[in-house]
């Protein structure tokens, strides 16, 4: 982490430096959330840190940002199913973090709905949850 | 088959009864079905007015449970609702890849 900006390296070799925002949340520990992303046609990404006010990641998200092919932008990860989408890879990464917040709601929202909603809510907390 | 959001909307709410999840943001409109014995299925609606390209129409079929040929049989409709139940008592549920 220098200032602002994270280097950034995929595993397609590609480099370069993205703004990113930087959290500090203690005073050996430090979050970082991904803010913008270029253009490039598909990459993996790691979403760390908070979400919003109230939800937090509790560790790395495997992201893949990619092309929809009518010259838009996906973001989606495998574990949970959410996607966002974009006209840029920016657009389709705040899409996908605005997604993946109304997705946790909603699984919290029908936790007591059946005894498999309440296993589902346990094990999607193992991603995310509320943060203090 | 091209498939637009809107045309999948109308068949998931329509023939498969899905209705739409109350969530808290105006960003997104959620659609869920819940049925006795499995986890409540929600699927993001797609912002998109254009049909639905290869990708995310894949991402679309794994929230609904079923691949891309599934969910094309579900909106040309040879997949009807008893037979699309009858899927989601088998079909494996992603628990994160846990």
């Amino acid at each position: 982490v220098n200032g602002a900006s994270v280097r950034y390296h995929d595993a397609f070799g590609l480099r370069d430096t993205y703004p990113m925002s930087v959290e500090q949340s203690g005073e050996s520990s430090v979050s970082v959330g991904l803010d913008a992303v270029p253009d490039i046609h598909s990459a993996p990404l790691i979403l760390l840190g908070r979400l919003d006010d109230s939800l937090a990641l509790k560790g790395p998200l495997a992201l893949f940002l990619e092309e929809d092919g009518d010259g838009g932008f996906i973001v989606s990860d495998l574990p949970l199913g959410v996607y966002g989408e974009g006209p840029n890879a920016t657009s389709a990464l705040k899409d996908y973090k605005s997604a993946l917040a109304d997705f946790f709601y909603l699984v919290v929202d029908k936790r007591n709905a059946s005894p498999e909603d309440a296993e589902y809510f346990r094990l999607v907390t193992r991603y995310l949850d509320f943060s203090r | 088959v091209p498939i637009k959001p809107s045309e999948l909307q109308r068949q998931l709410t329509h023939k498969f009864k899905f209705v739409p999840a109350k969530n808290r943001s105006s960003d997104h409109q959620w659609l869920e079905l819940q049925l006795p014995g499995i986890v409540t299925i929600r699927t993001k609606l797609s912002h998109s007015k254009a049909e639905l390209r290869a990708r995310l129409l894949g991402i679309i079929a794994r929230e609904l449970r079923v691949n891309s040929a599934y969910l094309n049989e579900m909106v040309v409709c040879t997949k009807g609702q008893d037979e699309y139940y009858e899927h989601l008592k088998t079909a494996p549920v992603s628990y994160g890849g846990m």
